[in-house]
């Protein structure tokens, strides 16, 4: 490229426009027929029909297991941190108001899991650090480039105070809307914007290295 | 929020997506076999704790106190179960220390003051008191009503 016509460096991981950024929820509609619904299978849930309940959580599965595997690193472990959220979930579903957005009553228990999580896998990683393989042919660099990223955000986020953490993993990995993340969180829309920005603004500074160096990797390909 | 800031959070967003991972078809199907049993579970531990209930959290009490104090502290939990005052200072945990070994003979020697009484006799003389003594006979099963006491401790709190 003609180094007099230089571009601005792109980062190691494209940008978002922020209009479409990722899939992020819009609060739940408030289509009167999808309410009746919701609340059918809630009531169908709580009288024991385990299909009713598992009709309202399915779709909200990935996230969950999103949210859980982002704290503990090991599938089967997060598959088991998602069934505990669920059996969380269906206890307190009596206190869910069908019309809001279940994805958000959801996400919030699982990230409430997570926090155990974080700590026991930060606990796994103390005693595994001394026993870390150097990278080989079957295991590239990048692949263990990518891994190392995903130990430091995970320390980052268990380093932060709970509630920010919590904010940035319903933002971030959940991808809820403002609304969705107050309503999780049990409180105003405008305090949420304020606390999501407080902890991306941490998160980022807890990253900086890490975004930087994948910065210099991208311009260096 | 400044440009800047904007463009942070869309590199979080970007750093995110590209660390996370997404559960296979596969798990998902697991997950969501797994989702169908939480309600059916639930409520088999709650009929349990309705059956079972209060009775059985009084009479685990019981036993754990019979057994790890012997038979002196046993007429307390009697008079407790029947609802009346415990009015033993040196059995009460909370009284004051009146010298300890005086207080236990004081409480021997007392049969009114053990809490002997004839309610207490008779829970236990009756079918369902004996009955619900012969209940648990492992260890498993008392810690089962132990948990259902916890479980149902933790509802009304």
């Amino acid at each position: 490229m003609n180094s007099a016509l230089a571009l601005p460096t792109p980062v190691a991981f494209p940008p978002l426009r922020r209009e479409k950024a990722r899939a992020v929820s819009r609060p739940a509609p408030t289509d009167p027929h999808a309410v009746a619904v919701e609340r059918q299978l809630v009531r169908a849930a709580l009288d024991g029909d385990g299909k009713a309940f598992e009709s309202l959580v399915k779709p909200h599965l990935s996230v969950l297991y999103r949210i859980s595997v982002r704290a503990c690193s090991d599938s089967a472990l997060a598959e088991d941190a998602v069934q505990e959220a669920l059996t969380k979930a269906f206890e307190q579903l009596r206190r869910y108001q069908p019309g809001t957005s279940f994805r958000a009553f959801l996400a919030a228990i699982a990230v409430q899991r997570a926090k155990t999580l974080l700590r026991s896998e930060r606990r796994r990683r103390a005693r595994e650090e001394a026993s870390e393989a150097p990278p080989s042919a079957a295991n590239p660099r990048q692949l263990v480039e990518a891994q190392r990223t995903a130990v430091r955000v995970r320390e980052a986020l268990e380093a932060m105070p709970p509630k920010r953490r919590s904010a940035a993993m319903l933002r971030l990995d959940a991808g809820l809307s403002y609304a969705e993340i107050a309503q999780a969180l049990g409180s105003t829309e405008g305090s949420t914007r304020v606390l999501v920005h407080l902890a991306l603004k941490e998160l980022k500074a807890r990253l900086a290295d890490v975004m930087e160096a994948d910065a210099k990797g991208s311009a260096s390909r | 929020m400044s440009y800047q800031d904007h463009q942070d959070h869309d590199d979080l967003h970007a750093m995110f997506d590209a660390t996370a991972e997404e559960p296979s078809d596969l798990q998902v199907t697991r997950m969501a076999a797994r989702a169908t049993d939480i309600p059916g579970r639930r409520r088999s531990r709650w009929r349990w704790v309705a059956w079972f209930g209060l009775p059985a959290t009084a009479l685990a009490a019981f036993v754990v106190i019979a057994g790890s104090n012997g038979q002196a502290v046993a007429p307390a939990a009697s008079v407790a179960l029947s609802g009346g005052e415990p009015g033993i200072a040196a059995l009460s945990p909370s009284s004051p220390a009146v010298g300890e070994d005086e207080g236990v003979e004081l409480a021997l020697a007392d049969d009114e003051l053990l809490g002997w009484d004839d309610e207490g006799e008779e829970l236990f003389g009756s079918d369902m008191g004996f009955s619900m003594l012969q209940g648990p006979a492992s260890e498993d099963d008392l810690d089962a009503w132990i948990e259902v006491a916890d479980a149902l401790l933790a509802e009304g709190g």
